[in-house]
């Protein structure tokens, strides 16, 4: 590329966790010779590994300085001590956005004059929040200081982010200000499309896509080339419990089942210390062999225990479509889902895999021994789910539809520009 | 003047707590419910408190975590209540249930796995307290 075309190409910031395999997925996909990316994190914290190869940038010749596919990450300068000091000011004076279910509002987070001040600074053409709890308030919080001045807002949702707290009364006032105040909104299911629309969306709204983007098909081994679903004896469980989990709702479901699940390897990921006291009273009352698994250190590990599980179970009170559920679909693996994600958008419930109500652990139960038992049931899911996510996961596709959104974005962006002057 | 019946439920989530679970059984008697009032107690956990919210929301239930006891007239929230409801692991250690029987309330404590002392309450409980739809039903027959 000529230095004439890299210093025409637009500069997108994306806003997030930039320590979040999620994001560092779209970011690759997304990464190339279209468009530069400049990453702004949310907290102080590492990037993901996975984001490499990354640069600081702090001023907009250092992003005009990026070269091809290389991403920039946002350097603060506020000092710790400074954040605290601004940190407790705005909680004294009640400025602060109310915290996530899953993150208590703190000091490390990034504050808004600090992304007013990056905006100002970089000159990006379009801010691309990433996540709506802590970059989709951030940036509420600098478009309410900035006003028309904010360059084009695309917020993607992630998961259960307005599905779960437009229901809780004090996030419900700033959900419904943060749906209005958006450019372009992208969602990762049909139903949060339908759900903002009638909170009052008033921006673009473009078709539906993983928050993860995709993942080449190249890298996967084809089904043929893995162990039968029928032939595998694994049951994997994602343990989370918690503000949205129900890992205990699934070991009380296994326990129910426990006369069924005799010949089954149980194992569980993520576990809390009361999910490992559970599973150690269940080992003794019922024979089962239940275990937890550690964090995966790598997530070509994570894959490879999926690879090998014969069910996936995850349930919660909310979700989207859940990045487990497309990687047991790539993998052969039988999911079971609550019907509080968008899991029915992926799967025909009952024949690609399971979907139940979360509150209800007899029918959990009832799903896994349907599926534990059922050989038919669990090899004719296995083809049929890897063509799905074929078709809608793959990362070629989905760099087309992403590319298209921005170019989107960017046309909006251009009839501002000219319509103001 | 009419009351309405007030529940007064365990809202410990941890080792041994699962008010989680007993938040899933009152979706399955929301209904049931339309005339009382829901309290958890001993809420210490942002899970619940969300859980709660959403409850709420969903149900209509008039369902929430007391903040300041003061509201029972600096009485105990257990009198005049009609029900104290509990999930535990495997102990009752830390619920009030003196306080409980103090106001003559009926009880409603289920354990998931049974404790050496166990009781035909406790084995009769067993399955309740894995499952909401089952746990649900005790609740409104102990309510009658």
């Amino acid at each position: 590329m000529t230095e004439r075309a890299t210093a025409r190409l637009p500069t997108i910031l994306a806003v997030g966790m930039h320590n979040s395999v999620h994001l560092a997925r779209w970011i690759n996909m997304m990464r190339g010779s279209f468009a530069r990316f400049v990453v702004l994190p949310v907290y102080i914290e590492n990037p993901a590994p996975e984001l490499r190869p990354w640069s600081p940038v702090a001023s907009r010749s250092d992003v005009e300085a990026l070269g091809p596919g290389e991403v920039g990450i946002f350097q603060f300068t506020k000092s710790d001590a400074q954040r605290h000091v601004a940190w407790y000011a705005d909680r004294a004076a009640g400025r602060l956005f109310p915290s996530s279910l899953g993150l208590e509002t703190n000091p490390s987070l990034i504050q808004t004059d600090e992304l007013v001040a990056a905006i100002r600074t970089l000159q990006p053409d379009i801010v691309h929040t990433m996540e709506v709890q802590l970059a989709g308030y951030l940036a509420l919080g600098a478009k309410r200081y900035l006003g028309n001045a904010m360059p084009p807002w695309l917020l993607s949702n992630w998961g259960s982010d307005i599905y779960l707290y437009h229901r809780l009364p004090e996030h419900r006032p700033i959900v419904l200000e943060l749906v209005q105040a958006v450019d372009g909104y992208l969602a990762e299911c049909r139903r949060d499309v339908q759900l903002v629309r009638r909170l009052g969306l008033k921006g673009h709204v473009f078709d539906p896509m993983p928050a993860s983007g995709g993942i080449d098909f190249s890298t996967v081994p084809a089904l043929n080339r893995l162990t039968p679903p029928s032939r595998r004896s694994t049951i994997l469980v994602k343990g989370y419990h918690g503000w949205s989990g129900r890992g205990m709702h699934i070991l009380s479901a296994l326990h129910l089942a426990a006369p069924a699940l005799r010949g089954h390897r149980i194992r569980v990921q993520f576990c809390s210390a009361a999910m490992l006291e559970m599973m150690r009273a269940m080992a003794e009352s019922d024979g089962l062999d239940i275990a937890p698994v550690p964090y995966a250190p790598t997530h070509e590990e994570a894959l490879s225990r999926i690879a090998d599980a014969r069910i996936v179970v995850g349930i919660g009170i909310s979700d989207g479509i859940g990045t487990t559920l497309l990687e047991a679909m790539c993998y052969g693996a039988f999911p079971i889902k609550a019907t509080t994600s968008c899991a029915c958008e992926w799967i025909r419930n009952g024949r690609d895999g399971i979907i139940v109500d979360p509150h209800d652990v007899k029918s959990l139960a009832e799903a896994i021994v349907r599926a534990a038992l059922d050989d038919a049931l669990v090899d004719a899911a296995a083809p049929r789910n890897r063509a799905c996510v074929e078709e809608r996961w793959d990362v070629g596709r989905n760099n087309a539809a992403g590319q298209s959104i921005y170019r989107h974005m960017l046309g909006d962006a251009r009839r501002a520009a000219v319509t103001a002057a | 003047m009419y009351r309405k019946r007030r529940i007064v439920i365990d809202g410990l989530e941890d080792k041994q707590g699962r008010s989680l679970l007993v938040i899933s059984a009152l979706y399955h008697c929301c209904s049931q419910l339309s005339d009382a009032e829901i309290r958890f107690v001993d809420v210490d956990s942002g899970a619940v408190r969300g859980a709660v919210d959403l409850l709420r929301w969903e149900t209509g239930l008039d369902v929430r975590i007391p903040v300041d006891l003061g509201e029972y007239g600096g009485s105990s929230i257990f009198a005049g209540a009609s029900l104290y409801a509990a999930i535990r692991l495997n102990s009752l250690d830390g619920l009030h249930v003196a306080e409980a029987k103090f106001f003559k309330v009926p009880l409603l404590l289920a354990l998931q796995f049974l404790p050496e002392s166990a009781t035909s309450e406790h084995l009769a409980l067993l399955q309740p307290a894995h499952d909401p739809v089952l746990f649900a039903q005790h609740l409104i027959e102990r309510m009658r």
